[in-house]
């Protein structure tokens, strides 16, 4: 405790410095130390014991026996540091060369500043001046061709500031969490008000959450879904009952984008005598899925009726699948060989395309303009192609973070898919609506997911890339029932006979997605 | 855009130009003569084509980073988009 006393003291000399993170003469540390508390919070990727090795092997923390915090269940003390055992959290101060080992541990998630958090009132007398500027929010450095300002700005408005370590740029904030340059006096009074309006947003998010779920009547929440002998619980949970399906996607045309596929898996056999339905679109990379992510996927549309082995797992198992490799051996693809593989499927007249892929995209963070062109001049057209897209795994529900739905499922006009488990939860990693351009659509299966894998094999695998092939089997199925349905009708079909469910629209969108009827 | 996060995602090309993905407006997936001018122009301002993806409206390649505005003033170029990287999820 001596020690962090003298820190606090060498921090308070500095207090006028604006950064969150500066270099003292210690090392590295964060905004909180001048007020006495722990500098950073880890975040480590699971809650597991091997947390504790980490920080003690990477920050020389030692689990300390006789402290205040050991009365604490779920809180071990480790010399400064306070493991939140299960949360998969520690709250500590780091010197420099500690930050960086932790950093590169592959126990370590992220690690951020301890920020403090306030409620605050708003004081009427250092509001905007409304005169001093020519409209709200607009700053006095130069503008963008996407209209951000502030500061010096490269022609994708990305700012040429400083960045903290943290990614952060050190510049003012304005009321639009642009960040960089000079900030007018109305930005600059505006951004005390952030943090109610914040909290305003979330308190009429957490009531609106609060109204479905009581709206929802109780008997809808489902049984446990488990895998038989027959079906994968994901298909039983969309509405299969044991025995022939009367539809199965026959003669429909399904594109799956992914990291390729295994042709030689026993399951596949047959289905990809005509070449021209592979193609791979990654420099130097052949069809082949060695990640194994695309085989998964492909299984999940299209696996077949009587599998080599156990219980059945494709939704249209006599859909034409079509595998684009968009995806390189690393799970990695970039947007012009994606766009590619959607320009090859629509030339191949198929009437579905799964994407199980995507990227983080930021609260407020527009939709991808090329996906959104594409999949809109596609949705009426008669023989137009339904592009369905996952979520997103940026969430992490159980430490009450939900991420906002990534690009391209954030696009309009993509059918924008969640996960769910086998009780019909959302998924702790599945993305949310967190702002009015990314929504969720519709949820599907996507926790312990079984489907084929490379090398012949079978597998489990969690995600909403695993909830997206289930909705674009169903895709399929309704295309075949309904030939000359567009995709928007076909969509419309999705959506109005999901099954609702008693959670948040934003987390399911309209519910669990469901087999046509006349399917079973 | 961030900073941070277009650094990271976008695709890398040569130091002075950016991989980009041009998204042409529907008179241009309609008609090849339009593309053809829209291709013309873009090239004059030293765009270089590395995709042509007609039947979308997408045309992929690189350009030098200070040029890029000059693309978006041309007619019928709906949007000039950095070649973003994604990951299977």
């Amino acid at each position: 405790m001596a020690k962090k006393s003298s820190r606090s003291k060498k921090k308070k000399t500095s207090r006028k410095k604006p950064a969150s993170a500066r270099r003292s003469g210690r090392g590295l540390v964060g905004p909180a130390v001048a007020q006495g508390k722990p500098g950073f919070i880890v975040i480590f990727r699971e809650v597991s014991e091997k947390n504790v090795n980490a920080l003690g092997k990477c920050a020389k923390r030692a689990v300390s026996t006789k402290t205040q915090a050991e009365a604490i269940p779920g809180v071990m003390a480790m010399g400064s540091a306070r493991m939140h055992t299960m949360l998969g959290v520690a709250a500590t101060d780091l010197e420099e060369g500690e930050l960086e080992r932790l950093n590169k541990s592959d126990e370590v998630e992220r690690i951020v500043p301890n920020q403090e958090r306030v409620m605050q009132v708003v004081d009427e007398n250092h509001g905007p001046d409304p005169g001093a500027v020519e409209a709200w929010g607009t700053t006095g450095g130069p503008v963008d061709p996407f209209g951000t300002t502030g500061g010096p700005v490269d022609p994708f408005g990305r700012t040429a500031g400083p960045v903290d370590p943290f990614g952060r740029t050190n510049g003012p904030v304005d009321p639009f969490g642009r960040t960089g340059g000079p900030v007018d006096p109305f930005a600059a009074g505006a951004e005390s008000l952030l943090p109610y309006i914040r909290g305003y947003r979330d308190g009429l998010v957490s009531l609106v959450d609060r109204l479905e779920r009581s709206t929802v009547p109780a008997k809808l929440a489902m049984r446990l879904a488990e895998d038989t002998s027959a079906l994968t619980y994901g298909l039983q949970m969309i509405g299969f009952k044991e025995g022939q399906p009367k539809l199965t996607g026959k003669g429909v045309r399904v594109a799956v984008l992914d990291t390729g596929i295994d042709i030689d898996h026993p399951d596949f056999e047959d289905r990809f005598e005509n070449e021209d339905r592979l193609r791979s679109f990654i420099d130097n990379e052949d069809i082949r899925d060695v990640v194994g992510h695309g085989t998964h996927c492909a299984g999940t549309v299209g696996g077949p009726l009587n599998p080599t082995r156990e219980r059945r797992y494709g939704v249209a198992p006599e859909c034409d699948l079509y595998i684009g490799k968009v995806l390189d051996n690393n799970g990695r693809g970039w947007d012009s060989d994606i766009l590619d593989g959607i320009s090859w499927a629509i030339q191949q007249k198929c009437r579905v395309i799964s994407l199980s892929l995507g990227s983080r995209r930021g609260r407020g963070e527009a939709y991808s303009e090329p996906y959104e062109r594409v999949a809109q001049r596609l949705m009426n057209r008669v023989d137009g192609t339904l592009m369905i897209a996952a979520a997103g795994n940026e969430s992490m529900r159980h430490l009450g973070r939900i991420a906002p739905v990534g690009n391209p499922a954030a696009c309009p006009s993509l059918l924008s898919v969640a996960a769910v488990d086998r009780v019909a939860q959302v998924a702790w990693f599945s993305c949310g609506q967190q702002d009015s351009i990314g929504l969720v659509n519709v949820a599907a299966p996507g926790v312990r997911i079984y489907s084929s894998v490379p090398g012949g094999g079978f597998g489990f695998k969690s995600g909403t890339s695993m909830a997206t092939p289930h909705v674009a089997g169903i895709a399929a199925l309704i295309f075949e029932k309904n030939p000359g349905f567009t995709p928007g009708e076909a969509w419309t079909q999705i959506a109005s006979s999901a099954k609702p469910l008693p959670l948040p629209n934003s987390d399911v969108g309209r519910g669990l997605a469901q087999v046509p009827d006349g399917t079973v | 855009m961030t900073r941070d996060k277009a650094q990271d995602s976008s695709r890398p090309s040569d130091a002075a130009e950016s991989s980009i993905v041009i998204t042409l407006d529907d008179s241009c997936v309609e008609g090849p003569e339009c593309l053809e001018e829209v291709l013309a122009a873009c090239t004059a301002h030293g765009f270089k084509l590395s995709k042509q993806l007609a039947n979308i409206g997408i045309l992929c390649g690189t350009i030098r980073l200070d040029r890029i505005d000059s693309l978006r003033a041309i007619p019928h170029i709906r949007s000039v988009d950095l070649d973003e990287q994604r990951s299977a999820i």
